[in-house]
């Protein structure tokens, strides 16, 4: 499997030094490294400000990471101009998480469909009208939805419509940024099994965003699992959720609901929040929450290291 | 596949005359103001055909008179004829306040959509300049501008579209750092849009609901200003009526013929009630969500 995408050592700092206000700088992304092989799925979990979402962006460029390279078909997009960017968004697209705030409402479904051919490959409203109605046909939404302003449809649909509108450049690269986290559960199932359809269909890859284990563990080949910034472990899906060796991962795993009562175990819940980026703890990140934490862990912190490259994590007392 | 099912049928398009007139029905407040201003535009257009006398013809013999079938609205000191003063009066006015209006709303929002959409030095710049017009109560920067330029109808529309343009800057920019946080616009800029197109495209068309609303009042507004500075001499020279100079010149009389300076007055005041009411009307009708 060739590699479409190589992120290496992606550090984000966001940062400020104003007139007149203290100076402050917020580590979201420390040293990412992952790939993804043509028609893979790759998932990335982790808390809520754990740099999910900072690190898809960093992906597509809408935020300029600080350190680090995305090589994505061997070329280094964050080495490339202003013009040859705008080429290559073509190429990798994104869902996002709220359907119903990333639809322009003042603009019809079949506008906002229309624009990004217009854009990138000076097609007419007219003559891409077919493409509209094929790509709306493959999400699943009957053509007449073209006419339709996005408020006259349910979240589901909207998603879909966000979906069609990702595809329709016919991207190699999809990046899904919590995409069907705001969704209900029967309506979650039906994305992901369009999702998965299409990436059959096209062959394209993913990169899944979410904090959700159960659709990472149907969903995605590989996993990354993120604390504070920096991915703490990952690997295959299968391997990972049955053998965790990160506490972090493991507790994850025991935190996801299980749906029958009589197998509910006593769960090893996770005392505390995830610390504030802008004042990390020392050593590793993870071990004021840890249960295995000890000396070394407060000193030093852990680097990412495994047997081969598919299974690989950051921890100095992993799990047995 | 249950969503797909909910989907509502098709609705078959209507056209936009049958939008409007049932937009209309519903809104019959607006209605009214927007005819009454209907009103007032065509008999300012037409205000040749319609005027009873020429507008500057003097009749010292009748002068300072009150209602009557010759003179509609009397007459004022010189004895020109005050419903035809009105009427062309209305066609300086309109003119400068919606032109000047328009001037302000199209440079207005986009300095406050550039300002607000890149931000950094960008933002402070065009936002202290904006600061710095506002520092002055607006009859004074006009009242700078026609006194350094000279009072002419182009110096004029300058001087009140530089005045409430500051205004038209800060409503565009507020909700502009609001929608560049939502994540069409990020969506845009991930499908390789430029900063000018989701600017035009993606924040002007839903940012327009406020600024029409603005617009609507500021017009009105502008059309006061004209009358002010108009009313200080600072307005289009005579002996060319406007609805400013009109009230002036009724103000040495004012205790014995009030009538000359009350019905220009009044004129002023169903222009900018007719704008008020037809501005609650298009901010409804601008918004997709509240069409059907």
């Amino acid at each position: 499997m060739n590699d479409l995408l190589v992120v290496e050592g992606l550090g984000k700092t966001f940062g400020s030094k104003k007139f007149m206000q203290a100076e402050y700088a917020v580590t979201a992304l420390r040293d990412v490294s992952f790939t993804i092989g043509e028609g893979e799925t790759v998932g990335v979990v982790g808390e809520s400000g754990c740099g999910k979402s900072t690190l898809a962006r960093c992906v597509l460029d809408l935020i300029t990471p600080t350190t680090g390279s995305v090589l994505f078909d061997d070329t280094d997009l964050t080495a490339l101009d202003a013009k040859s960017k705008r080429e290559m968004r073509s190429r990798i697209q994104m869902i996002f998480q709220d359907p119903y705030s990333s639809l322009n409402g003042k603009r019809t479904i079949g506008k906002t469909l229309a624009e990004p051919l217009w854009v990138h490959e000076g097609v007419r409203f007219k003559d891409a009208l077919p493409r509209i109605h094929a790509v709306l046909k493959e999400v699943g939404m009957p053509i007449s939805a073209a006419d339709k302003y996005p408020h006259e449809f349910s979240g589901g649909q909207r998603q879909r419509i966000a979906i069609a509108r990702a595809l329709i450049l016919e991207p190699d690269l999809v990046i899904a940024d919590e995409a069907v986290s705001a969704l209900d559960v029967s309506v979650q199932a039906q994305v992901l099994l369009l999702m998965r359809g299409i990436q059959k269909e096209r062959g394209l890859s993913y990169l899944f965003i979410t904090h959700d284990l159960g659709v990472v563990r149907n969903f995605c080949d590989r996993v990354l699992v993120m604390y504070l910034g920096s991915v703490v472990e990952s690997g295959p899906v299968a391997e990972l959720l049955t053998n965790p060796k990160h506490p972090y991962t493991k507790s994850l795993r025991d935190a996801a609901p299980i749906p029958d009562v009589s197998k509910r175990q006593s769960l090893a819940l996770l005392e505390g929040e995830i610390p504030s980026p802008a004042n990390p703890p020392s050593g590793c990140a993870f071990h004021p929450r840890c249960p295995r934490a000890t000396d070394i862990c407060r000193k030093e912190a852990p680097k990412l290291e495994g047997t081969t490259d598919q299974r690989m994590f950051a921890c100095h007392n992993p799990e047995p | 596949m249950t969503t797909v099912d909910t989907t509502p049928p098709a609705s078959e398009t209507r056209s936009t005359a049958a939008s409007l007139l049932r937009l209309a029905r519903k809104n019959k407040l607006s209605t009214f103001g927007l005819v009454m201003f209907v009103l007032i535009l065509l008999a300012a257009v037409f205000a040749p055909l319609i005027a009873p006398h020429d507008p500057l013809a003097q009749n010292i013999v009748d002068r300072l008179q009150d209602r009557s079938a010759e003179y509609p609205l009397g007459t004022d000191k010189f004895g020109r004829d005050t419903f035809s003063r009105i009427l062309y009066g209305l066609r300086v006015s309109l003119l400068i306040g919606l032109t000047s209006t328009a001037l302000a709303m199209v440079l207005g929002c986009a300095l406050g959509i550039i300002a607000g959409y890149r931000g950094g030095w960008i933002d402070t710049v065009i936002m202290r300049c904006m600061d710095m017009l506002l520092a002055f109560p607006t009859l004074i920067t006009g009242l700078f501008i026609v006194a350094v330029l000279g009072a002419n109808f182009i110096n004029i529309v300058l001087a009140i579209t530089v005045t409430i343009l500051p205004k038209f800057a800060r409503v565009a920019r507020a909700p502009t750092i609001a929608l560049k946080e939502r994540e069409f616009v990020e969506a845009a800029r991930a499908l390789g849009y430029s900063d000018t197109r989701i600017m035009s495209i993606h924040i002007a068309p839903n940012i327009m609901g406020e600024v029409v609303v603005l617009a609507s009042l500021w017009a009105a507004y502008a059309i006061r200003i004209e009358a002010y500075l108009s009313f200080i001499g600072l307005g289009v020279a005579p002996p060319t009526p406007t609805l400013g100079t009109m009230i002036r010149d009724g103000f040495n009389n004012i205790l014995d013929a009030p009538y000359v300076s009350i019905y220009p007055g009044f004129a002023v005041l169903l222009v900018v009630l007719s704008l008020n009411l037809v501005g609650d009307g298009l901010r409804d009708a601008i918004d997709p969500k509240l069409r059907d």
